[in-house]
């Protein structure tokens, strides 16, 4: 079992949500509706994935849908890793 | 009958005084006519290192050092995006999407030597290539205008019709280079110019003494380095160039419809546009125009022919684009690097016509490409560069192209990469970039000369 998402959920949680926050944040929160991700956090979290995970995801899979929520970027990052 | 020179020379910029240099260094006989005294103010203030091999081999390297230029040691970006990003101490990304660094020396470059290029006075470097040619034993006339070139007469030779003080006065050359910037002699007059169908740039610069060069600068150790601004408005960024210690030059460069619609001068419309970043125009404030207000309009152009027999183009002569990647002074130095060997090798043998001219023209052809298409990448790109700069996969790629090293004739892999990426922001609505686009779109056929 991965542990790509509780990864992501803590990186999340500890640098990308705005100061005081009150979001109980999982997997299944929505990042792009709340505003907790916009394509300039997700800079910040791509590169973490790429240090920290070491995973180079393309700047064409930078969308809504890969985004939706920490779920969906966790199976992206998963994807990307058993293809390389 | 003899003609009076080998070659004549029309305009004595960075890229008839290098050509001028070459040739006369091969032993042919030289003439280079400039219709203005040197020194005179130029734009175009930054270098690439792609000037250095060249600079080196025509041996103008020592005076241009001994000149005591600033060193520019690579390129910075800034923008206004500062949308509430919490680092919270995560040093990952330095600086998202607001800014970017890089440094020339991350990436080793053919034939260059040293870790810098430089920026310049152009007044001042100019003057010292075009003694430099002088010294190579080249025939320098300045204040001399090439009024036309009139190859029919006599299909021996050209015969340049010049005004010299009160009279027109003819000399003739075996062959004509082009190197008359963008006021394009040869362009006009075989009526070959034609206009860049995309790019309608225009800029308004001025220099400034005791600016804070680092008031946007993220990282202080790099304030001497260019600086690109983006402003928060499309297609619209500042140039900040270090010119001596205490003097910046300062640019403005936008679509040339702000300035129609605007219906104001040309001072007011630069302060406008610099008021969109307020701590860009608090520290201009701060300091002391020195220069009045300059502005280019209508420089990106193609021409539909840059060879012909007994003929070829150099520099902006050949074409411009835009002056983001300071590309112009490389493109000179290096197009008259490539026009000198075919020129020599046409010496050698005695023929003058256009497919003596063809390894240049295509090697130019395809670098000019490039820059044109980095270009408007570039631009539909806007502040997502940035990205690509900062990201190790993309990073020395570009860089080779922020270089200049666009002569090898190959596709540069950055490109490949960039427009493979634009494509897929561009038809994804929902691709979390799509927002940030530029509105200026390449052609799916840029113009070729």
């Amino acid at each position: 079992m991965s542990d790509t998402a509780p990864r992501l959920v803590d990186f999340v949680r500890e640098n990308l949500l705005p100061a005081g926050s009150t979001v109980e944040l999982d997997e299944q929160t929505p990042l792009l509706e709340t505003g907790i991700l916009d394509s300039l956090k997700t800079a910040i979290l791509l590169n973490y994935i790429r240090d920290e995970l070491g995973v180079f995801v393309s700047p064409v899979l930078i969308d809504a849908k890969n985004f939706a929520n920490v779920a969906s970027v966790a199976a992206m990052v998963d994807g990307l890793l058993v293809e390389a | 009958m003899t003609p009076d020179f080998d070659v004549a020379i029309i305009g004595g910029g960075p890229a008839g005084a290098t050509a001028a240099s070459y040739l006369a260094g091969a032993g042919l006989k030289v003439a280079l006519f400039e219709s203005e005294v040197f020194p005179r103010e130029h734009v175009g203030e930054s270098l690439v290192p792609a000037t250095t091999p060249v600079l080196m081999e025509i041996g103008a390297m020592d005076a241009i050092e001994a000149a005591g230029f600033p060193k520019k040691y690579g390129a910075a970006w800034t923008s206004a995006e500062s949308r509430n990003v919490p680092h919270n101490g995560f040093t990952g990304l330095s600086h998202d999407f607001r800014a970017a660094e890089v440094m020339f020396v991350e990436r080793d470059q053919a034939g260059v030597d040293r870790d810098h290029t430089f920026h310049v006075d152009r007044g001042r470097f100019d003057l010292i290539l075009l003694k430099h040619a002088e010294t190579r034993g080249a025939n320098v006339f300045s204040g001399v205008r090439v009024l036309k070139a009139d190859f029919d007469s006599d299909p021996g030779q050209v015969t340049l019709t010049c005004r010299m003080g009160p009279r027109d006065v003819d000399f003739t050359a075996r062959m004509v280079v082009d190197a008359s910037g963008r006021q394009t002699v040869l362009g006009r007059q075989l009526k070959v110019k034609v206009a860049d169908p995309v790019f309608d740039q225009y800029a308004v610069h001025t220099w400034f003494d005791g600016l804070d060069r680092g008031a946007l600068a993220v990282d202080q150790s790099k304030v001497d380095y260019i600086f690109i601004h983006f402003l928060p408005i499309k297609d619209t960024w500042v140039w900040q160039i270090p010119i001596t210690e205490t003097v910046t030059s300062i640019g403005v460069v936008t679509q040339k419809w702000r300035f129609k619609e605007a219906g104001t001068d040309r001072e007011r419309f630069f302060w406008d546009l610099v008021a969109s970043r307020p701590e860009l125009l608090d520290a201009l404030k701060q300091s002391r125009q020195v220069r009045p207000f300059k502005t280019e309009g209508d420089y990106s152009y193609a021409m539909k022919q840059i060879t012909g027999d007994r003929f070829l183009m150099i520099g902006d002569a050949a074409r411009f684009v835009d002056p983001i990647f300071s590309s112009g002074v490389s493109v000179a130095l290096n197009s008259a690097r490539l026009a000198s060997r075919d020129i020599i090798a046409a010496h050698e043998a005695g023929d003058y016509s256009r497919e003596r001219f063809a390894t240049f023209e295509g090697k130019i052809r395809k670098a000019v490409r490039n820059w044109y298409e980095f270009i408007s990448i570039y631009y539909r790109l806007n502040i997502l560069f940035t990205a690509f700069v900062q990201d190790p996969r993309y990073r020395i790629q570009v860089l080779k192209m922020l270089q200049g090293d666009v002569y090898d004739g190959e596709e540069p892999a950055a490109l490949v990469a960039m427009k493979e990426i634009v494509a897929a922001v561009e038809s994804n609505p929902d691709h979390l970039w799509h927002p940030y686009l530029g509105t200026l779109r390449a052609p799916t056929a840029a113009p070729t000369f």
